[in-house]
């Protein structure tokens, strides 16, 4: 019999991919919600983790990005 | 052809400037899509609204709806490419109910729209209104209705762009009904403006005006009113749009009558329009109204606005390569609106100086506003000069429009779609089954062959169950095609 999920798909970049890997196997989100690995840029994640998983991503990669407008 | 040049000679700068749009996004026309078919089979008897989709459809489509009108039949074109967009706007009017294909393939136009469209070219737009012209010399619209009509609207952006107690007391009820219906604002003591109003404010004025109008027909539907009842006098009005470029000063004294026959939700419809400034009525009780200069925007056929020159010459907006922004312009809803994705810095009587910085080009993208939308802003506005110096595109710096665009896409990593995976199919055939089926409708999103996993679409999965359904009743094969529910 055939097996049915609903959830998201995601499209992103090979290395975008490696942090929602990092994400999922340090349990950040507090638990983990990778489905399906599917290929080089595409993953298959539970659907209620999405609100938590943006606001993470925009944490992290504000961190990442210099300053931009200090020299105002 | 050479009939219709004649009888229309009105409309052919209009139409010769759309020739560039292949792909049609008039709003008019996709509501007309979406209302039942018996309501649109109504207005296409009608020879005014016959009339005005005709001048609303694509170049191609109205030749063809010529040709087909005339001849009973149009050429077929050689070009590959040329092929494609005359199929495409085809569709549309298949789509519309103006054509109707036979089984055997062959195109006829729809009877009652040959009819009353015929009947209006003979006439000509102005005299298939039943609105009664009253030139006068008592009753004048005063000096200053245009100035009027262009505050009317810029009031009910204002109640948008700037929610504060002024404004909203400055708007009807029924437009802040119309713009809570149709999301543009949120909560019901103190507003909020989501996502699709802050879109709504950066659209030209054309497509605002129709995003406005459209939205307050929905809103007619939703009370169970007649749509075509209320059609036809919109309609009508706007067919007069060239009355007011044609009579000029004469336009001072040209007014209309109001009917007492007409029903509510025609007088509805006059009090709204007069909200808008599109018409203006100095008294009720002088029954009559007149058009003002707004009414054009009504007119136009949305699809060729982007160039529009009127535009450009009152554009106020000067951006510098070093992302500083100059705002000569006092106007509250001009500031507010540019407020939204720049950082304001002065503030002087008649000019505003701000920065595009990181910060709120980011804060603009949270709110759902897209790049493209600001660029747009920003070129649609930008400052004569700027434009008569660098051109109309390069009238914002290439490296500001490209930042813009970079700090939208550092937002957007990862694309995430609704979506159902189906693993652990029984057979290879059941497998390629539901891949053919999934990507014969277009809800196939990834599928691998190792792995034997199928995702779909959200809407696809009801569609994918069904097929189930089917297949499993169809002995296995699924290449049956029995709709049999």
């Amino acid at each position: 019999m055939v097996n049915v999920k609903k959830g998201v798909l995601v499209t992103s970049d090979p290395a975008f991919r490696q942090l929602l890997f990092h994400l999922d196997e340090s349990r950040q989100l507090g638990s983990k919600f990778i489905v399906r690995e599917l290929d080089d840029t595409h993953l298959f994640i539970e659907k209620d983790i999405v609100p938590m998983l943006e606001s993470k991503v925009e944490q992290i990669m504000e961190n990442m990005n210099p300053e931009t407008n200090d020299n105002k | 052809m050479s009939v219709s040049s004649s009888s229309a000679p009105s409309e052919a700068p209009a139409n010769t400037t759309g020739v560039c749009s292949s792909r049609h996004s008039c709003l008019f026309l996709d509501f007309l899509m979406t209302i039942k078919p018996k309501d649109r089979q109504r207005m296409l008897q009608k020879p005014s609204c016959s009339f005005f989709i005709y001048r609303m459809l694509p170049a191609i489509a109205q030749q063809v709806t010529i040709q087909l009108i005339w001849k009973g039949s149009f050429p077929k074109a050689d070009d590959v490419e040329l092929t494609k967009s005359i199929e495409e706007q085809v569709e549309l009017l298949l789509k519309l109910g103006i054509a109707h294909k036979a089984t055997d393939g062959k195109l006829t136009i729809d009877n009652d729209y040959k009819r009353s469209y015929m009947y209006a070219a003979m006439l000509g737009a102005a005299s298939i209104s039943s609105l009664v012209l009253e030139t006068n010399n008592e009753k004048r619209r005063g000096k200053d209705v245009e100035k009027k009509a262009v505050e009317r609207w810029d009031c009910i952006l204002r109640y948008l762009a700037l929610p504060s107690e002024e404004n909203t007391e400055a708007v009807s009820d029924t437009t802040k009904d119309l713009f809570r219906k149709a999301n543009f604002t949120s909560g019901e003591s103190r507003i909020e403006i989501t996502t699709f109003g802050f879109q709504f404010l950066l659209l030209s004025p054309v497509k605002q005006m129709w995003t406005y109008v459209i939205e307050y027909l929905k809103l007619e539907i939703s009370k169970g009113n007649d749509i075509v009842e209320v059609i036809e006098p919109l309609i009508q009005i706007v067919l007069l749009a060239n009355r007011v470029k044609v009579a000029g000063f004469k336009a001072e004294k040209e007014c209309y009558q109001i009917d007492e026959q007409w029903t509510q939700p025609q007088h509805d419809l006059l009090n709204h329009l007069r909200e808008l400034g599109v018409i203006f009525i100095r008294k009720r009780k002088d029954g009559v109204f007149f058009l003002t200069q707004l009414l054009t925007h009504l007119a136009t056929n949305e699809t060729i606005d982007d160039t529009s020159s009127e535009k450009a010459s009152n554009g106020k907006v000067i951006v510098e390569t070093n992302f500083r922004v100059y705002a000569y312009t006092s106007s509250l809803l001009q500031l507010a609106i540019i407020a939204l994705f720049t950082e304001m810095t002065y503030r002087f009587a008649d000019m505003s100086v701000g920065m595009i910085t990181r910060e709120s080009v980011r804060g603009a993208l949270q709110h759902g506003i897209t790049a493209a939308q600001i660029i747009s802003f920003l070129r649609a506005n930008a400052h004569p000069q700027c434009v008569a110096t660098s051109g109309p595109v390069n009238c914002l710096p290439i490296t500001v429009a490209d930042q813009i665009r970079l700090w939208e896409d550092e937002r957007r990593r990862m694309d995430l779609k609704d979506a159902y995976i189906y693993s652990h199919f029984e057979s290879d055939d059941e497998y390629h089954g539901v891949v053919r089926y999934a990507q014969e409708r277009g809800i196939l999103l990834w599928a691998n062959p190792q792995q034997k996993l199928v995702i779909v679409n959200e809407e696809g999965h009801e569609a994918v169950r069904q097929w189930y359904k089917r297949s499993k009743g169809a002995s296995g094969d699924s290449g049956a095609g029995t709709s049999s529910a």
